[in-house]
């Protein structure tokens, strides 16, 4: 018997039953496994800790639904770190799914977590806080925006923006302290856009599949920071000392990178014996 | 000569709105940069119109499918179906109605969430099947991952330091570096290529049919 059948006569789905089995574990009994906070997700952290009060942070929602959440606990992580925070805020989505996402991320849901209550942390919308809606054109509404953030004109329920008092210190790059979108690619532009155009610093909330490419950014000094995945949200729900849906998640994210390992390892070992008794 | 004199005029703004974005970018001078800053304004909405654009489009495709019985004309059903009813209510009530916010929170949410996990079932597949230590650059392409999963499962770096301090060398400067050298390609292909569309070498924007014709 050959080692790439040894390999082919073991059913691949008793490895998805048992991905199931790790994932759903923890889910049902959350198991609490201990975690690092990584040096990144803390430098973003620790950037926002640092603005001076009042400053304009736009929070970009362009990640969509299918990260679920991976990204979503990312953007109301920040969200609840920069409402904490005396900081303005503008709300803005370059993706489609922004508008909803944003709504879901207040109402609670399986993608964000609790709801969140901008009254709860002293908040007022228009003074502290404002939600201008989809903006289309990715890397044409970047520099749009930029340039003009009044752009919408209205924020996203219409009230024109002379009404709401946090645009008054907010009408092009130059008035943004820190820009942070939560998305899934159009990364480079946006650096492009902001930072290598006006120096704004910039962090992402990147999946993990995309982050990797994020690095030499972060080498370069072009971005300031970066939350990689749900375990960069879990981090950050940690620095916020409210642990919520990513970290109560990370706990199936840590069987599940465990079980790929040993599949890895198991894979190997049986090629090898396999490979042994062919030479005997 | 009047498609010829089209496609002319198509490329003449082509090059001076692109060669107006490409200097502004550069210079500050305030007349230029509100000219531009206008015409950016004006691109958004046109963007968002060229939705209805796209709509359109997929509507007819899959209607002439439908009507033809063409391959997957079930699908197509459900296709116009998916697209127009969250549309209709979307323009009749808003993104806030409360059938539009259903459908998107219980259909679209799941079946999202649903296509990017089953992700996690192929990785699994793949470590089973793939990742082999057979030569050199095998061993050290599974000793990186192997070391990347460890990094990314943090329990592994609670146990032991070291797979986190391993994991972001690996990714630091290795991973870094590689992808450094494919970004600086891709940026020199984008200036070609965007070279190319202004000086008019490059014409695939404009739709045209083989032989010339829109």
């Amino acid at each position: 018997m050959s080692s790439g059948t040894a390999i082919s006569r073991i059913d691949v789905r008793y490895l998805f039953l048992a991905l199931l089995i790790v994932s759903a574990i923890p889910i049902m009994s959350p198991m609490g496994l201990p975690m690092v906070v990584s040096p990144l997700t803390k430098k973003s952290f620790n950037f926002i800790e640092g603005l001076p009060a009042g400053s304009v942070v736009i929070l970009d929602a362009q990640h969509s639904t299918g990260y679920g959440p991976e990204l979503g606990t990312q953007y109301a992580a920040v969200f609840k770190h920069l409402l904490a925070r005396p900081l303005k805020v503008v709300l803005v989505a370059f993706g489609a799914e922004g508008p909803q996402l944003y709504a879901m991320t207040l109402e609670g849901s399986t993608i964000s977590g609790p709801p969140i209550d901008p009254n709860r942390y002293g908040k007022k919308y228009g003074t502290d806080y404002v939600w201008l809606g989809y903006i289309p054109g990715t890397v044409t509404a970047f520099a749009a925006f930029a340039s003009n953030s009044w752009l919408t004109k209205t924020d996203a329920a219409g009230t024109a923006l002379e009404q709401l008092p946090i645009m008054q210190n907010c009408k092009t790059v130059k008035d943004w302290a820190l820009v942070v979108s939560v998305s899934g690619g159009q990364f480079e532009q946006m650096i492009a856009q902001w930072y290598s155009a006006y120096k704004t610093p910039i962090i992402f909330g990147a999946p993990g599949v995309s982050a990797p490419r994020l690095y030499s950014y972060i080498d370069a000094g072009q971005l300031t920071g970066m939350l990689v995945s749900i375990g960069g949200a879990a981090e950050y729900e940690l620095l916020l000392k409210g642990p919520a849906l990513a970290v109560s998640l990370m706990d199936v994210l840590n069987l599940a990178q465990i079980l790929v390992v040993v599949a890895m390892i198991a894979g190997n070992a049986i090629h090898f014996i396999g490979r042994s008794k062919e030479k005997k | 000569m009047a498609r010829f004199q089209l496609r002319s005029v198509a490329l003449t703004i082509t090059f001076v709105l692109g060669f107006l974005m490409i200097v502004e970018y550069f210079i500050s001078f305030k007349s230029i940069n509100d000219l531009a800053a206008n015409i950016r304004d004006a691109a958004t909405v046109i963007i968002g119109l060229a939705s209805i654009v796209g709509v359109g489009n997929i509507t007819r495709n899959h209607l002439r499918n439908i009507s033809r019985r063409g391959d997957n004309w079930i699908p197509s059903i459900i296709m116009l179906v998916s697209v127009w009813i969250p549309l209709v209510i979307g323009l009749l009530g808003t993104q806030n109605h409360p059938i539009y916010r259903y459908v998107f929170v219980n259909l679209f949410n799941p079946v999202g969430n649903a296509f990017f996990a089953v992700l996690g079932f192929y990785i699994l597949s793949g470590a089973w099947r793939a990742f082999r230590v057979k030569s050199l650059d095998g061993t050290v392409m599974v000793l990186c991952a192997a070391l990347i999963f460890l990094k990314n499962a943090p329990v592994a770096g609670y146990l032991w330091s070291g797979f986190n301090d391993i994991g972001a060398w690996i990714m630091n400067v290795f991973q870094a570096a590689g992808y450094r050298g494919i970004i600086i390609g891709v940026a020199i292909g984008s200036i070609t290529t965007g070279l190319r569309i202004l000086l008019g070498r490059e014409t695939g924007y404009l739709a045209e049919r083989r032989g010339g014709q829109e």
